[in-house]
């Protein structure tokens, strides 16, 4: 039989388990960076980048109108975004404050998406791969 | 190809119907404290793991295959994509791992337990973003432990079971 013969705990299991320790610490220690690094707010009407800011360089507050079907504000500071909108809805209001990588709010009347994002996520995807 | 034979057929139904049964179970188990959603033991793995050391790599694929149609009928569609790719991964990775003779249960079980949870990651990325990673490496730590565990049943119950001749032609 193929495991005959086979221990429950190896000397070589050390070397396993140590991979797999390594590997999650790695994952950990690449999320640590994303969240430190400079966003991106970018804003997309139709699914087109209508604008893009980079969080960094805001000073204080930074208000950016978008003219579609629904007009809607987008409210820019060095921490964190939110909408205001005159739309009925109110569903992208309540979504509040996004302040961290791939959150994002969503207007859908207005066909707006703002979205933070982060230059880093090619390397995430590079540490999975 | 190899003929199937009835009997490993009947082996692996039997196995399979363990896995669920073990699935099941693990369903039933209430949140315990310091353990977050979706942090479980991997009960259904020692099927698995028991299909691939005591039947072959096919019979153990079946269990996976019928362990994922489970999941379908109880907990949908994205479960059942999460268990098909965990189980499929972490299946291969076992097999492989299988081949070196000096690597201890412990290498067998935590390997299979960390990919599981890496093809079920996997699966969240695609529906969601890259911070389920940040997630995975919680499941990273805790598949040391699980793994070990699934291991060491494997490990008790593998002699056990051979002795009692049904899985040995």
């Amino acid at each position: 039989m193929k495991n005959k013969g086979r221990k429950y705990f190896s000397a070589f299991d050390v070397i396993i388990i140590f991979i797999v320790i390594l590997a999650s610490t790695f994952s950990l220690v690449s999320q640590f960076n994303i969240n430190e690094n400079d966003l991106l707010c970018v804003i997309r009407v139709e699914g087109e980048v209508y604008k893009t800011v980079p969080l960094s360089e805001v000073n204080e507050v930074e208000i950016i109108e978008v003219s579609g079907n629904v007009p809607l504000s987008v409210i820019v500071s060095e921490k964190e975004v939110y909408v205001e909108s005159s739309c009925p809805d109110k569903l992208c209001e309540h979504s509040g404050k996004i302040s961290k990588a791939h959150q994002s709010i969503v207007c859908l009347p207005a066909k707006v998406s703002v979205t933070l994002e982060s230059d880093k996520d090619s390397d995430i995807d590079v540490v999975v791969g | 190809m190899k003929k199937i034979n009835t009997i490993d057929i009947t082996r692996t139904a039997m196995v399979s119907a363990v896995a669920l049964v073990l699935s099941y179970i693990e369903m039933m188990l209430p949140d315990m404290p310091f353990v977050l959603p979706g942090m479980k033991l991997g009960l259904s793995n020692v099927a698995t793991m028991f299909a691939l050391t005591a039947l072959s790599f096919p019979s153990a694929l079946v269990v996976c295959l019928t362990k994922a149609l489970f999941v379908l009928l109880m907990r949908g569609f994205t479960a059942f994509l999460m268990s098909l790719s965990g189980g499929i991964l972490s299946l291969l990775v076992m097999y492989l791992l299988m081949r070196f003779k000096k690597l201890g249960f412990v290498s067998i079980g935590v390997g299979g337990a960390f990919f599981h949870n890496l093809g079920q990651i996997l699966v969240a990325f695609v529906f969601t973003d890259s911070s389920v990673f940040a997630y995975f490496s919680v499941l990273g730590f805790s598949s040391i432990f699980t793994g070990m565990v699934t291991a060491l049943a494997v490990y008790i119950l593998l002699p056990k079971v051979l002795a009692l001749g049904i899985y040995r032609d």
